[in-house]
């Protein structure tokens, strides 16, 4: 068994010199610290994610709270998505200012972020690499 | 004649004169804003390597391997945690199970930091950082069985 754990451990989890270390030094979420305004219960945002490497990879789209617990009844327009080496995406979202969608809270910030698990050569990486904007929204009062 | 020539030199005066009594310089001034940014590229991946007694699958047992993941910002207002896992991306059947995942990391280069506890937050500075990560899997009660093992930590850069 002791030689049947290493054997297989030795297989798969073997360095990968990825490509992608010399990619574009470039942006993976931008802008990474916006102020949105909404006059309802809700607020909407915008914000670019950007596949960092030189390869197609799978981005994923997350939201989440100031303590970062995991948003919900929020709209994505795309929670995850392949993009092509150094290319781009414009995500739509759509976040309560309060998670019972009531009218009692008036700003909050949350994080947006992109993380992309590099994906070279059929293999998968051991890290994923996660970048987190901040969004500041606050509630306009209605004169 | 006489006054007609102090005519035209009063007139010639006036003239070199009044261009640099009415010459004013006016700045126009430019101002742009270049927003923080955090770029992550994975560098090499881990090696897992395992305790004499199969109850710690870790970077940083015999036959292990740290992993590396090039971090550069263009601000020191950027912040690095790694996260561990919850469970194993690929294991053999209950091997979750009293498992306890942690990670840990180091930066070298332009942020320099040693054996952080990866739900630890540190500020990075200006520049190209490579952080260097372990993971670590440890059975609380009973052994690793014989498999595959495969588990995903996660690096997070997050701006102020």
């Amino acid at each position: 068994m002791h030689v049947a754990i290493k054997r297989g451990l030795s297989g798969i989890f073997a360095f990968i010199g990825l490509a992608a270390a010399s990619a574009v030094q470039a942006q993976s979420v931008a802008p990474m610290t916006q102020r949105v305004v909404s006059f309802t219960n809700q607020f909407m945002v915008q914000f670019e994610i950007r596949n960092t490497y030189s390869t197609p990879q799978t981005n994923v789209v997350s939201l989440f709270s100031s303590d970062w617990k995991p948003l919900k009844a929020s709209y994505v327009s795309k929670k995850a998505i392949k993009l092509a080496s150094n290319d781009t995406l414009v995500i739509t979202a759509i976040i309560p200012f309060s998670e019972k969608n009531d009218s009692s809270v008036e700003s909050r910030m949350i994080y947006v972020c992109n993380s992309i698990l590099p994906d070279v050569d059929g293999r998968k990486s051991s890290f994923k690499g996660e970048v987190c904007g901040k969004v500041y929204a606050t509630k306009l009062q209605d004169f | 004649m006489k006054r007609m020539t102090k005519t035209t030199l009063a007139l010639a005066l006036t003239a070199l004169i009044a261009p640099s009594a009415l010459a004013v310089d006016q700045d126009v001034r430019f101002a742009g804003i270049v927003l923080d940014s955090c770029a992550l590229v994975i560098g090499t991946n881990g090696v897992l390597g395992q305790s004499l007694d199969q109850t710690v699958l870790s970077s940083k047992e015999t036959g292990g391997a740290s992993g590396t993941v090039i971090v550069t910002t263009n601000s020191p207002n950027s912040t690095i945690e790694v996260i561990a896992p919850t469970s194993f991306d690929i294991a053999p059947a209950n091997a979750d199970a009293n498992t306890v995942f942690t990670a840990s990391y180091s930066l070298a280069g332009d942020t320099v930091l040693s054996e952080i506890l990866g739900d630890s937050i540190s500020p990075l500075g200006l520049g190209v950082t490579t952080a260097t990560i372990d993971a670590n899997a440890t059975k609380e009660s009973g052994t690793f069985d014989a498999g595959l093992y495969e588990l995903v930590t996660t690096v997070r850069c997050t701006s102020p």
